[in-house]
């Protein structure tokens, strides 16, 4: 590696880990904000080939399992305010009880516009993954209660809110990809010009479905009629 | 070769076009001419006719003894709908598209004479003139003279503001233009003589001219204002003012009479002499439409149930009553001709306000009214749409019946069957001898000979109009339910297209305004014909015009009778139907209102809603760009905001369309077989829908998939250079999306697919949104080259969704694309294997084909496609398809071609009776045979 690819390659490092770039903050409620409570902040990064990762940092609240077991059959509520959005706030929303169920395990989708560095929507949910005893995967949101939804609670839910976070990014919608297809039409010519292309399997592997019916129609041919051939050679 | 293969592919799998035998045969279109402004009665060339021009901008002539149109040309829409039109002996000229174009048509015949583009620039004020083959037009900004032979003109007058209000007078071989300008209230006059335009320099004081309280005529300019009327004469330049005793709310007239009407009276002048004379005051009611032509002296008094014909000079009123259909709109206009050859005879040609035109012909000295024909232009209007089915027919009752009744013993049960069996016994024998004497009465009445006969047996199998109304075995016939934003609902026959019934929704009727400030008059199927016992119920909903409230009208659309009309005691800021019905079968429409309250009509009780707790809606402010999900607590009845967020929608951004899927809809397949025999699953999410936002100012077309309950966005994506306009559809787990590119200056068709990410089926017996998913669903996406317009875009629908589906697509030249979706397919392959050729999968090429044989409605050209409804039928292969605009087009059509059914040109009759000679003749030549041997063994 040249001196100078090693500088460009630190400067990219630095680039990367001086714009830690922006940041997520979240609230929670269980109560449709008469009280709210930080939830914890996502911070944003860029890597390399441009994408961004997101990681929650959750606040230190012990008694968050706590609170919702209290609300379970209410509504968990969660605000996300994007730092580069001043004044715009996104609300999710989704049932406490299946969060209890998934060890407070939370999934943050996020769905950002990559070049604006903006959040469109933040989504809550809970992290299947970390379901427990869902062998029938009959966890639903379904119900009324908690109960009906997920059944006994038996967990020891004393934990603080931990959370992974998915990131929908803008993609852009095709284009008739006639490049690719004129192409395509341009090698297929060229191949058959140059004859590249040619079949070069065998004699046999290529006419076998030719060959094989006039065997066969030769072996019936033969055993239908074997005193033929003793005729043939009697009159030679 | 490889590519000529493909070719030959594409081919196989393409061509669906009928043949010419079949043309007409499961099809039919109604043309329309849309609500009359003004007319024309011409008695030149073979037969009398009308020539109509409506505020739809079209021009038609209808033959006046039977209403049929004789020919019809479609002029440049435009938004204010301002095009103008004068006509001579020979030729009508139109000035349309914005004031652009002129053109000259010949009465006739509607032969297109002549074309000149007039201008460059739109105008909202056009008025046109033609005085000794010169034509005079003047649009907004300047006045304009032609020759009959150059197309540049030959004088122009600008005009240093634009124009309010402009026409020209015509008095002999005179011409006048007068006009008012944005800026004055004063009439400003151009003199004309041949082509020579002379600006006068005289203005007229007159009153302000406000075209809803103004009346133009030959030679007078007439405006109201309270009680006072004010008349220019616009070649005397005299202005004449007079007051009433009560006040105006309509002025009219022609030729030299003038009529002022108030709320119960109608006041009658006269201009003679340079003065106003009042010549008579007549009693008025409110139902009353006034007709008048000059010379005449009659004026005719129209209302629903009678016509009045009254002397304007003398003492005389002959009152003639016609018949009244109960379900009658007020009229709005009434066209008086005079009959030549009698001059007690007159043709009135009456418009309602559900633009219903019929012809009343009027003997004043036998006080007679004959209607000689209607016409329903309001189709032309047509909003919501729905197919329901016919009720079933009376065995298929019996059977239902039998199966109905759980409780009963075994005996009973068999005595039940044994009565269905004799029912049905009954009903095929008097059928047969129905079909027997029909056939030998037609046989004896038209015909001798071997293929006579046979065709009157065909003739009597498909006579399926006589049939009783009833659902015939494949469930293909049905009622079309149609409303239109005139107010009035409409039941078709799906067969031929006739007007079974017709509900006029009354005075008040407003429709409802969509958030994309759309007129809508959502129409709702609460009960399908499904339940034998009960009846079916449909209901529409529109607003009162005075109140602003909703109103629910309820009603059979069997029959088209009204069940129920709800006022409701409040405006409605959403509707939406339930998906789940009470114990009378009926799907209640829930209803919020500007508090966000919940209601449901019908009523459904607590218990009913328990399989139901919740409904998700999703919520759009305009202005603030924001996007709220909304979950109804159908219990509490109570609106709960559960998500809100901008979805990344810019603010100068603008959803053009919303599209989520039916609660209906049905998928068949859970997944899609891949070339290496694995399965891709569908992400199939019934809360799904797509979100299309168009950002004008950087031609930005942004396409959002978000999950309604959650607010989740499963996918967003953008295409730069993207312009209007933008249809999508959306259905199972894709999504089908036009737009124009200016990039490529072409339309565009693009698709986006669904899958379960990482190959495996994350919820096989449910859906549950709230819980979100494991990996993010694969999304694939393709575009095609479409080289064509699109005007409106829809889905085929069959019975249990098994069929291939089918997109359909209305160009602007007036067709009916069918594309199927193997084509417009996000996961054909640029490189072809031999594995995949094998599995017949079609390679990528950019551009979608549009041949003349895929277009579903052949030669019958259908204009101005506003939307296009498909239904399922009875069988699985056929989805039914109307598409409605100016014309009503409907077909069958088979999108994967009709695998379940035997071909319509199958000659069933002919091959049993080709059998039946044969076993016939097999037994006589026996015979013969047998005679022979025997007189063999003699001999």
């Amino acid at each position: 590696m040249s001196k100078k690819s090693i500088i460009v390659y630190f400067l990219s490092i630095i680039a990367v880990a001086v714009t830690a770039e922006w940041t997520i903050a979240l609230e929670y409620s269980l109560n449709d904000f008469t009280n709210g409570y930080p939830l914890g902040v996502i911070e944003m990064r860029r890597s390399f080939d441009g994408n961004f990762t997101g990681t929650f940092k959750p606040t230190q609240e012990s008694g968050f399992g706590k609170k919702l077991i209290d609300a379970q059959d209410g509504t968990y509520s969660v605000i996300a305010k994007s730092s580069t959005q001043p004044g715009q706030q996104f609300l999710s929303t989704n049932d406490p009880c299946l969060f209890l169920h998934s060890n407070l395990f939370h999934v943050f989708s996020a769905s950002i516009n990559q070049e604006k560095q903006q959040l469109n929507m933040l989504t809550v949910f809970p992290d299947t993954v970390a379901w427990q005893k869902d062998e029938e995967s009959k966890y639903n949101s379904f119900g009324k209660t908690c109960k009906e939804r997920v059944g006994e609670l038996s967990i020891d839910n004393s934990g603080t809110p931990k959370g992974s976070v998915q990131i929908v990014g803008q993609s852009t919608l095709p284009s008739p990809d006639t490049a690719s297809f004129v192409h395509r039409i341009e090698k297929e010519k060229r191949a058959k010009q140059h004859g590249a292309d040619a079949d070069n399997r065998s004699f046999l592997a290529k006419y076998w479905i030719y060959i094989v019916p006039v065997v066969i129609f030769a072996m019936i041919s033969s055993a239908v009629n074997p005193e033929a051939g003793g005729e043939g050679q009697a009159a030679q | 070769m490889k590519l000529s293969l493909l070719v030959i592919q594409l081919l196989v799998y393409s061509v669906v076009a009928i043949f010419e035998d079949q043309a007409g045969k499961f099809d039919w279109r109604k043309t329309l001419i849309g609500c009359p402004k003004s007319t024309i009665f011409d008695d030149s060339g073979r037969s009398d006719r009308i020539v109509v021009f409506t505020k739809e901008s079209i021009m038609g002539s209808l033959s006046l003894h039977t209403g049929k149109i004789e020919w019809r040309r479609i002029l440049e829409s435009t938004a204010s709908n301002d095009a103008a039109f004068t006509s001579d002996d020979e030729y009508i000229y139109t000035l349309s598209d914005g004031g652009r174009i002129f053109r000259s048509w010949r009465k006739v015949d509607g032969v297109l004479v002549r074309q000149i583009l007039v201008s460059e620039e739109i105008s909202t004020r056009n008025s046109i003139e033609v005085l000794d083959g010169n034509i005079f037009i003047a649009t907004s900004n300047k006045l304009m003279s032609f020759t009959p032979e150059a197309d540049s003109p030959a004088n122009v007058v600008k005009f240093t503001s634009d124009r309010i209000f402009s026409s020209f007078f015509k008095q002999g071989n005179e011409l006048l233009f007068a006009s008012v300008s944005k800026i004055s209230p004063k009439l400003n006059f151009v003199s004309i003589n041949k082509v020579e335009l002379f600006a006068d320099g005289v203005d007229l004081d007159f009153v302000s001219y406000e075209p809803e309280r103004c009346h133009v005529q030959n030679m007078y300019i007439s405006c109201f204002n309270g009680n006072k009327l004010s008349v220019a004469d616009v070649f005397d330049k005299n202005v004449f003012h007079t007051e009433l005793d009560h006040d105006i709310t309509n002025v009219s007239g022609s030729g030299r009479i003038i009529f002022a009407r108030g709320i119960t009276d109608l006041e009658v002048f006269e201009i003679s002499n340079s003065n106003i004379v009042a010549l008579k005051k007549i009693k008025v009611t409110p139902d009353e439409e006034i007709g008048f032509v000059e010379p005449q002296d009659s004026l005719f008094l129209v209302s629903p149930s009678y016509v009045r014909v009254v002397s304007i000079t003398l003492d005389t009123a002959v009152r003639v009553p016609r018949v009244a259909s109960e379900n009658h709109s007020p009229l709005i206009s009434v066209f008086v001709n005079p009959v030549k050859k009698n001059a007690k005879d007159y043709e009135l040609l009456v418009v309602g306000a559900d633009c219903r035109l019929e012809l009343l012909s009027v003997d004043v000295s036998a006080k007679a009214i004959v209607s000689e024909w209607n016409r329903e232009e309001s189709l032309i209007n047509v909003e919501s749409v729905e197919l329901v089915d016919l009720p079933l027919t009376e065995s298929q009752q019996m059977i239902e019946d039998e199966f109905e009744d759980n409780e009963s013993n075994i005996m009973s049960a068999f005595i039940r069957r044994l009565q269905v069996q004799f029912g049905q016994f009954c009903r095929i024998l008097s059928r047969t001898f129905e079909n027997i004497f029909y056939t030998l009465s037609t046989f004896s009445i038209h015909g001798n000979g071997l293929s006579d006969f046979i065709n009157s047996i065909r003739s009597t199998s498909s006579s399926s109009n006589n049939a009783p109304f009833e659902r015939d075995y494949f469930n293909l016939r049905k009622v079309i339910l149609a409303t239109t934003i005139n107010g009035a609902v409409f039941g078709i026959d799906s067969n031929d297209g006739s007007v079974l019934w017709k509900i006029w929704l009354g005075d008040d009727f407003a429709p409802l305004e969509s958030i994309s400030a759309k007129q809508r008059v959502p129409l709702y199927v609460q009960r399908t014909t499904a339940h034998y016992q009960l009846d079916g119920l449909a209901s529409v909903v529109f607003s009162n015009k005075k109140t602003k409230y909703g109103v629910i009208v309820t009603f059979n659309p069997m029959i088209g009778q009204v069940v129920s009309k709800n006022e409701l005691p409040y405006s409605i800021k959403r509707i939406s139907l339930l998906p789940i019905t009470n114990q009378k079968h009926v799907y209640p429409i829930l209803v919020v209102d500007e508090e966000n309250e919940i209601s449901f009509y019908p009523s459904i009780n607590q218990n009913e809603l328990s399989s139901c707790s919740s409904l998700f809606l999703m919520d759009v402010d305009r202005n603030s760009k924001t996007m709220k999900g909304l979950e109804a607590d159908l219990i509490n009845r109570k609106l709960r905001t559960v998500w809100s967020g901008n979805i990344g929608l810019a603010s100068n951004e603008e959803i053009v369309a919303v599209k989520g899927k039916s609660f209906q809809q049905k998928v068949h397949s859970q997944g899609r077989v891949l070339i290496n025999r694995d399965v891709q699953y569908k992400y199939v999410n019934p809360n799904l829908a797509a979100v299309a936002s168009l950002d004008r100012k950087n031609q930005q077309l942004t396409i959002v998939l978000v999950d309604i309950v959650t607010g989740h966005v499963v996918h967003s994506a953008k295409i730069v250079k993207a312009a209007e306009p933008v249809h999508l559809v959306h259905s199972e787990n894709w999504i089908a999306y036009s737009y124009w590119s200016e990039k490529g200056r072409r339309t565009e068709l693009g698709i986006i697919e669904l899958y379960e990410g990482h190959g495996e089926q994350a919820r096989k017996e449910f859906f549950d949104s709230k819980l979100g998913n494991k990996h993010q669903p694969a999304v694939l996406m393709q575009s095609y080259i479409y080289a064509q317009g699109v005007e409106a875009m829809t889905i085929s629908e069959t019975e249990k969704g098994l069929s291939m589906r089918s997109i359909l697509l209305a160009h602007p030249s007036g067709n009916i694309h069918e594309v199927s979706r193997r084509l417009l397919d996000a996961t054909r392959p640029m490189e072809l294997t031999p594995a995949m050729r094998e599995e017949m999968i079609i390679g990528y090429v950019p551009e979608i084909a549009v041949s003349s044989e895929e277009m579903i409605n052949y030669n019958l050209t259908v204009h101005r496609v506003r939307g296009i409804k498909a239904s399922p039928s009875g069988l699985e292969s056929t989805s039914l398809v109307l598409a409605y605009g100016t014309d009503l087009f409907f077909t069958r059509l088979v999108p994967s071609g009709t695998f379940d059914i035997l071909k319509d040109d199958f000659d069933h009759i002919f091959i049993s009776m080709v059998l039946s000679g044969l076993v016939f003749g097999s037994y006589i030549t026996k015979r013969l045979a047998r005679s022979n041997a025997l007189s063999a063994q003699w001999s």
